[in-house]
């Protein structure tokens, strides 16, 4: 059944993805968001805004809110007066896309404390940052430029005892006025579905 | 329609008999091997992570591995201990072990940190336009295709065996699935079942 397969006629190039560097200046983006109002990072100036690269459709993001280290992260952050802004790259019709209500519903469920709920459905945004995973996170600094890129922590599922919370540590660093003891790590979980 | 004629066919037959049983053993046994024949894998050309080209009928394999990958697949990095050792298993018996990277985010230079990182030691098939993935009917990562390269059929579709799961991890598996595949292909023989859902990362298709 699964050889029966037609080939398919020739598809859109899959458009790349950019990377920004740490110390860049972050993207600017202006989105819908779930409470619906448009956020975009100069609203912001000054702050830590975080992105949470997100996806009701990703087991391991799920794994992540269940567990209660996402929830735990927002509330450092809205103590901190960072943004947090999560990000749903996923047009309609595919597993990741919510309505604003499903989202709403979505965060009130899960007890999450966000600043917005973005949605990104032409994955301009995910494109700008080049977001690859759900889970996945990039921090703006309070000078507006990419301050961390990468995982949530090292708990993949794995076998061992996993410490490290990486966005934890950028907080502290942030928090403290240092440079990031790990600026970029590899994020761990589901493709953003572009 | 098939599947429609079929269970009208199977109720009428259980109304008939009233054997369940009986009656339903054979049905789901010719579904099954239908399912089977059906499944015959065409050959295709990729080059792996290494640029070493593969055409997969170019064998001289007994049986022929394909695993499902993706980079950043916590899944995937769960079952690599047990493919390492299905690989060690099978050493000197005639089996080709491959892997197949779908996604379109995944570049060259991305398997191979990947590969590295996590000491992949299998090539990995770069199916950067998705083709051969969407004629395996791929869905996600960690699935272990088994074919018969006597006939190219494809003996066993499904996760490598029911050690890890989103959820959990149990410390060994109870059922081992793609080995038993790869048993019943080097005796030529198929396995009862030929088609098993897999726990793994789900690959974005066009």
């Amino acid at each position: 059944m699964a050889v029966a397969f037609a080939a398919t006629a020739a598809f859109a190039a899959f458009e790349p993805l950019h990377y920004v560097e740490i110390g860049a200046p972050a993207p600017a983006f202006s989105a819908m968001g779930a409470d619906g109002r448009r956020h975009a990072l100069t609203d912001y100036p000054g702050k830590v805004v975080v992105l949470e690269w997100t996806s009701p459709a990703c087991e391991f993001t799920a794994r992540k809110y269940k567990s209660g280290v996402m929830q735990g992260l927002q509330k450092r952050a809205a103590k901190e007066g960072y943004v947090w802004l999560s990000v749903d790259t996923g047009a309609p019709g595919k597993p990741s896309y919510l309505t604003p209500a499903q989202a709403q519903a979505r965060v009130a469920k899960l007890g999450a404390k966000v600043t917005g709920f973005l949605f990104d459905p032409d994955g301009r945004i995910g494109r700008a940052y080049g977001a690859k995973t759900t889970p996945s996170f990039f921090i703006v600094g309070k000078d507006g430029k990419l301050a961390y890129q990468g995982a949530i922590d090292d708990d993949w599922g794995g076998p061992g005892k996993k410490a490290r919370n990486f966005v934890s540590e950028a907080f502290d660093d942030l928090a403290a006025g240092r440079p990031l003891r790990t600026p970029k790590t590899r994020p761990y979980g589901c493709e953003v579905n572009y | 329609m098939m599947r429609n004629r079929t269970a009208i066919l199977a109720s009428l037959a259980l109304g008939a008999a009233g054997l369940t049983g009986l009656v339903l053993a054979p049905v789901t046994a010719t579904a099954a091997a239908a399912k089977i024949a059906a499944q015959k894998a065409d050959d295709f050309t990729l080059k792996d992570q290494d640029q070493k080209t593969h055409e997969l009928y170019k064998t001289d394999a007994k049986a022929v591995v394909l695993i499902t990958q993706m980079n950043g697949c916590p899944i995937v990095r769960n079952i690599l201990p047990a493919l390492n050792k299905l690989k060690a298993d099978y050493a000197g018996k005639g089996v080709e072990f491959l892997m197949l990277n779908s996604s379109r985010q995944d570049s060259r230079a991305d398997v191979l940190d990947e590969a590295k990182e996590w000491s992949i030691n299998f090539p990995i098939l770069l199916d950067t336009d998705q083709t051969v993935g969407k004629k395996f009917g791929v869905e996600r990562t960690a699935e272990v295709i088994v074919m018969n390269p006597k006939t190219w059929q494809v003996i066993y579709h499904g996760p490598i065996d029911d050690r890890v799961t989103y959820e959990r991890q149990k410390a060994q598996a109870d059922h081992t699935w793609a080995a038993d595949a790869i048993d019943a292909t080097l005796a030529g023989k198929t396995v009862p079942v030929a088609q098993r859902q897999t726990q793994g990362c789900l690959i974005n298709f066009d």
